[in-house]
């Protein structure tokens, strides 16, 4: 299997064969080639509603890689979520999202 | 009239970096900001990617810009939101300022201006996108901003024009936000942007990209109710008889950035015909003694990492107000688009000149190679060379013995 | 009228045509292919002995869907306007404002959600001197009398006019010796003051890049320019601020006339029942006069293409300018240039009012009243027309185009007159170039036939000054922090590009004639006019539209209807998630 990296953006181009990962320059490179593998995993970045005037969405992101295959079943936890409070960057806006213990936190405060 | 020994136009990630390094060699800095809030684009950056150099995380765009406007904050350092300058213009050593804001007419007076203004998309008429002028024609950017700060959809069913990295990150936005992206349409035999975008943007949500295509023209009275596309040959004109029209509601268009330098051209700054920002030597400084450039006005960056490191080393320069001397220019040789420095000042340091340059097409293995008055005196091994991705080194270019009549040229050979 | 002369002429493009005369008119019936025999059977129809060319000659297969609003209400119903004005484009808003100068009440009926969204704000802006008109034509009378009037005009709606004069450029010595002389005669044959030959030398003073093959120069210091948007909507305030009345979204679909007086007016909006009606309805202006049973002329659609430049390329041109079209190309522009751009005056370069360089136009003719698409060859060969007089032309200074439909008539001169067979009209009709220059003066003779018409007196309290806020970025600091203080959105600079505040964008929102789009505030005080054609504004714009008037952006329009921007939140919508 022949794939990119997208870790950083340097983009290596890698092949993996019976497990074993060529062309990375990296140690995350090989564990991303490994994962997309057997289960791709992805950051998700997005936004959820607030009940304020000065910033009527809020970006958030998970704090962790969720399996690509749940990123639908999270973006909709995700639109179902208002925040009522004057979160900061970093909070939790979720905890333990799509049946992971990953967190969907904010990333930035509201003003 | 409020006088400063830096004051940084542009309150983006060029320009918090430029004041906090300003700050840091002992300036007593301002940061001049248009906007109701610091941050520039990052803040509707609601993508990760950021700062994998700069803070080893993957950051939002917002956290980024977070964390450098609470360093700014935590210094002592002036920031001034809503502040539009009207005018610049250099008087005998200093710079005068006029601005514009919500308490009325301010003045500012500086030693050193760094300009972090940024840059701007190209828009459709720009691309000579044909047709009616229909509502749902965005800029990525644009379109970014309804979606990330307003939280409001442009689009129920688009065409991206461009695969410039905002647009393949829209079109991964957009499809999270229930959109359908038809595709990405892109002029060029080869993408825009970083290979990871198309691959975590387009790949990941099955959405096409079509190669060599482009839009040629859009439909629609009052709302866009399709466009054409049509492949294009190798000059990039569209061929005839391969016209298709796709019936949408929107075209989004990450066709190229454009550095803003109007208030840099006020000044007499002279522009790179490359880069389309200021002519700059090893520290930033522009043609004119004293104002610097950073950030994407100076060079369009693909990575914020970047622009901070150089609107760092801009603003300490800035701060340090190094007198300047003769000159070396940097000639471009075969095999680069653009580079900056664009020359070497050889009364200012230059053991470690932080070169960034672009491929001018895609090489799989490069040499950069530099040569003064006709002899090789470095050269350096680089692999994946693409336009859209801007490679970063480390020249001592004091090791090459310049003078101020040497001709240096640098270019990149394909192996 | 020499029927039998005409006849043959037309028979010879289009054998089957039937060709007769009717009330004094000459009417040409039947069907052809193409639009180019349609319209040069309408060529060949003019006769000065007729009234007019009746071209009613049908393209076969030819619809045009022309756009109408969907809204049906009773807002105008029942009305009895003293003079019912039909279009708001420059025409009928200088007609309607100097119908408030009397004790009449004046509706104006527009059908777009704006005024100015035809060939009004689809123009050049130039203020003609009038050299290109002959004798006797209404347009010469008109483009004199409303030069001069223009220096009042823009004084009391404070809007700029700059006389920035045109200049007409030789490339021979022949016509230099012989061309200029003669123009210079007709110019006093015609009443046009203050022209004069300049050399090159002198050229440089006034062009910085004149053309390189520049043999001389006929200078026209009266010439100018004026923002014909701009105008056309400050008429409007002015009007409206005297107590005339503007429906917009308002389409006339019908009237009742009998013994040939209207009776009434059918609109989307309601029946109306004016004493009077004034046809200012531009590249309709024919269909409305037919309505009225008062038709001697007809309109073929003529499009032309402007380009403008960034304000950075405004040293290409400090005053308007076009190449002489005697003389063949200069021999270092004639390669490759042949492209036939149209056979008007044939367009120029000009400096327009806000700074910025404006190329064209062309003039395409058209079956199509309200095609104002832009093509890509029609750009292109304006550019490489227009490069033949500054030099260093070139698509990359272009920040936007845009098309217009100009309302010719076959005579190529504007109708300006009372009813002939409808006692209680006026035409305005076939306003084309020059009518930014004319209208402000022919809505001066609409103004004294209505007087006449109906014995109106003169209203004593008729206020000439708009009320306007000054825009900021040219105001002296001063007068800036003077409306800073007074109100600190002035100085939220919302649109960097044109240097517009929030405070002026509020303003325009409470103009006289109300319009809260998008384009609607673009055009009275600039936002989005720039080199970034509002990408950083427009999210600006739509909020503050939404925030002044109560609405939610999704509501906010471009334009006319239908012309929404944003399909509401992104979030809570119950369509959020990847399909």
């Amino acid at each position: 299997m022949e794939l990119v990296c997208i870790v950083c953006p340097k983009g290596c181009r890698m092949t993996v064969e019976n497990g074993v990962v060529k062309g990375n320059t990296c140690k995350k490179g090989e564990a991303f080639a490994l994962a997309e593998t057997t289960c791709p995993m992805r950051t998700v970045c997005s936004t959820v509603a607030t009940v304020f005037d000065s910033m009527p969405v809020l970006p958030v992101r998970t704090d962790g890689e969720i399996p690509k295959a749940k990123i639908g079943e999270l973006m909709k936890a995700v639109n179902a979520v208002t925040v009522t409070e004057k979160l900061r960057r970093g909070d939790v806006v979720l905890s333990s999202v799509a049946g992971t213990d990953v967190n969907l936190i904010a990333t930035a405060t509201i003003y | 009239m409020k006088e400063y020994d830096v004051i940084v136009i542009g309150g983006g990630p060029a320009g918090l970096a430029a004041a906090e390094s300003a700050h840091n060699k002992g300036a007593h800095v301002a940061v001049l900001e248009r906007e109701a809030r610091l941050g520039g684009i990052l803040k509707q950056c609601v993508h990760d990617g950021f700062g994998l150099i700069r803070f080893g995380e993957k950051l939002a765009g917002p956290e980024y810009a977070e964390r450098y406007i609470d360093t700014v904050k935590s210094l002592d350092i002036d920031t001034y939101t809503l502040t539009f300058v009207t005018r610049m213009r250099r008087n005998g050593n200093v710079f005068d300022i006029d601005c514009v804001g919500r308490d009325g007419m301010s003045k500012f007076r500086a030693k050193a201006v760094v300009l972090a203004t940024g840059c701007r998309e190209r828009t459709a008429k720009q691309v000579l996108i044909q047709g009616t002028r229909p509502a749902g024609v965005f800029t990525a950017g644009t379109a970014q901003n309804y979606v990330n700060l307003m939280g409001k959809l442009p689009a129920k069913k688009c065409v991206i024009l461009g695969s410039g990295d905002i647009g393949l990150i829209m079109a991964r936005r957009l499809t999270l936000e229930g959109a359908e992206v038809e595709g990405v349409y892109e002029v060029k035999p080869e993408p825009s942007g970083l290979t990871r975008n198309i691959h975590q943007c387009l790949h990941d949500f099955d959405i096409p990209l079509h190669l060599s295509h482009t839009v040629t023209r859009v439909f629609g009275a009052d709302r866009l109710t399709a466009v054409e596309v049509a492949q294009v040959d190798d000059k990039m004109k569209p061929v005839k008889g391969t016209e298709r029209i796709i019936e949408c509601d929107a075209l989004i268009l990450s066709v190229g950035l454009i550095p803003e330098n109007e208030l840099a051209e006020s000044l007499g700054v002279k522009i790179n015909p490359f880069t389309k920002g200021p002519d700059c030597d090893q520290t930033y400084m522009s043609s004119v003694e004293g104002v610097f450039s950073a950030g994407n006005a100076l060079n369009v960056f693909d990575l914020v990492d970047y622009v901070s490191e150089c609107a760092a080393d801009a603003g300490a320069a800035a701060a340090e107000r190094k007198s300047s001397g003769e000159c070396v220019r940097i000639e471009r040789g075969k095999g680069l688009l653009s580079f900056v420095p664009h020359r070497i000042d050889l009364a200012k340091p230059c053991d470690r000149v932080v070169f960034f340059f672009r491929s001018v097409k895609d090489m799989d293995k490069g040499t950069l190679k530099i040569s003064v008055d006709g002899r090789e005196m470095y050269k350096k091994k680089f692999a994946f060379l693409r336009p859209p991705e801007m490679q970063r080194v480390e020249i001592d270019f004091s090791a090459f013995g310049l003078k101020t009549d040497s001709a240096v040229s640098v270019e990149l050979e394909e192996n | 009228m020499n029927l039998k002369a005409v006849a043959k002429r037309v028979h010879k493009i289009l054998p089957s045509a039937k060709v007769e005369e009717y009330r004094g008119c000459v009417r040409l019936t039947g069907e052809a292919d193409s639009w180019d025999v349609v319209y040069r059977c309408g060529v060949a129809a003019v006769d000065k002995g007729s009234l007019g060319v009746l071209n009613d000659i049908r393209l076969k297969g030819f619809c045009e869907k022309v756009k109408a609003p969907s809204l049906r209400d009773g807002a105008i119903d029942g009305a009895t306007p003293d003079v019912l004005v039909i279009g708001g484009g420059i025409m009928g808003c200088a007609a309607a404002r100097e119908l408030s100068k009397l004790n009449v009440d004046v509706l104006l009926v527009e059908k777009a959600n704006d005024v100015a969204t035809g060939a009004s704000s689809r123009n050049d802006g130039c203020i003609h001197v009038g050299i290109d008109l002959h004798k006797g034509q209404q347009k010469l009378h008109y483009v004199l009398r409303g030069n001069e009037y223009y220096t009042q005009l823009a004084e009391e709606l404070g809007c700029d006019l700059k006389r920035w004069a045109q200049t007409f450029m030789f490339s021979t010595v022949w016509e230099r010796r012989i061309i200029a002389p003669l123009m210079l005669l007709k110019g006093r044959l015609l009443g046009i003051p203050r022209m004069r030959f300049v050399t090159p030398e002198e050229m440089k003073k006034l062009e910085p890049t004149p053309p390189s093959w520049l043999t001389g120069a006929v200078y026209m210091a009266t010439g100018g320019v004026v923002s014909p948007y701009k105008v056309t909507i400050a008429l409007a305030d002015n009007a409206v601020e005297n107590g005339a009345r503007i429906s917009l979204n308002t389409m006339v679909e019908g009237m009742d006339v009998e013994n040939g007086v209207i009776k009434a007016v059918r609109t989307n909006r309601g029946t109306v029942y004016p004493k009077i009606v004034v046809n200012a309805a531009g590249a309709f202006s024919d269909i409305i006069a037919d309505m009225a049973g008062d038709r001697t002329f007809t309109i073929h659609p003529r499009k032309g293409t402007d380009l403008i430049l960034d304000k950075k390329k405004a040293y290409y041109a400090l005053s308007s300018f076009a190449r002489s079209y005697f003389a063949p190309l200069p021999a270092s522009a004639r390669e490759d240039n042949n492209a036939a751009v149209g056979h008007t005056k044939g367009g120029g370069v000009m400096r327009t009012v806000d700074g910025n360089v404006l190329v064209g136009p062309n003039a395409i003719e058209q079956p199509y009243r309200e095609d104002t698409t832009t093509n890509l060859e029609d750009i292109l060969a304006i550019i490489k027309k227009q490069k033949v007089a500054a030099e260093e032309l070139s698509t990359a200074d272009i920040i936007t185009y845009f098309s217009g439909v100009r309302a010719a008539t076959y005579e190529e001169d504007f109708v300006v007159r009372r009813g002939i067979f409808t006692k209680n009209i006026i035409e305005a009709a076939g306003i084309q170039s020059p009518g930014i220059t004319a209208a402000p003066a022919i809505a001066c003779d609409i103004r004294d036939w209505v007087k006449d018409m109906l014995g109106a007196t003169d209203k004593a309290d008729f206020n000439p000054y708009r009320k306007h806020t000054p825009r900021l970025a040219d105001a002296d600091d001063e007068t800036r922090a003077r409306y800073i203080a007074s109100n600190p959105d002035y100085g939220e600079i919302v649109c960097r590009c044109e240097e517009v505040s929030k405070g002026e964008i509020i303003d325009a929102l409470e103009s006289p004639l109300k319009v809260c789009t998008v384009d609607g505030i673009k055009r009275r005080v600039r936002p989005g006019m720039g080199r970034c054609q509002g990408g950083f504004c427009s999210p600006l714009v739509v909020k503050i539209i939404a925030e002044h008037e109560g609405i939610a952006p999704e509501q906010v329009l471009k334009g006319d209807e239908g012309s929404y921007i944003l399909f509401g939140n992104t979030k809570n919508n119950g369509e959020g998630g990847v399909k």
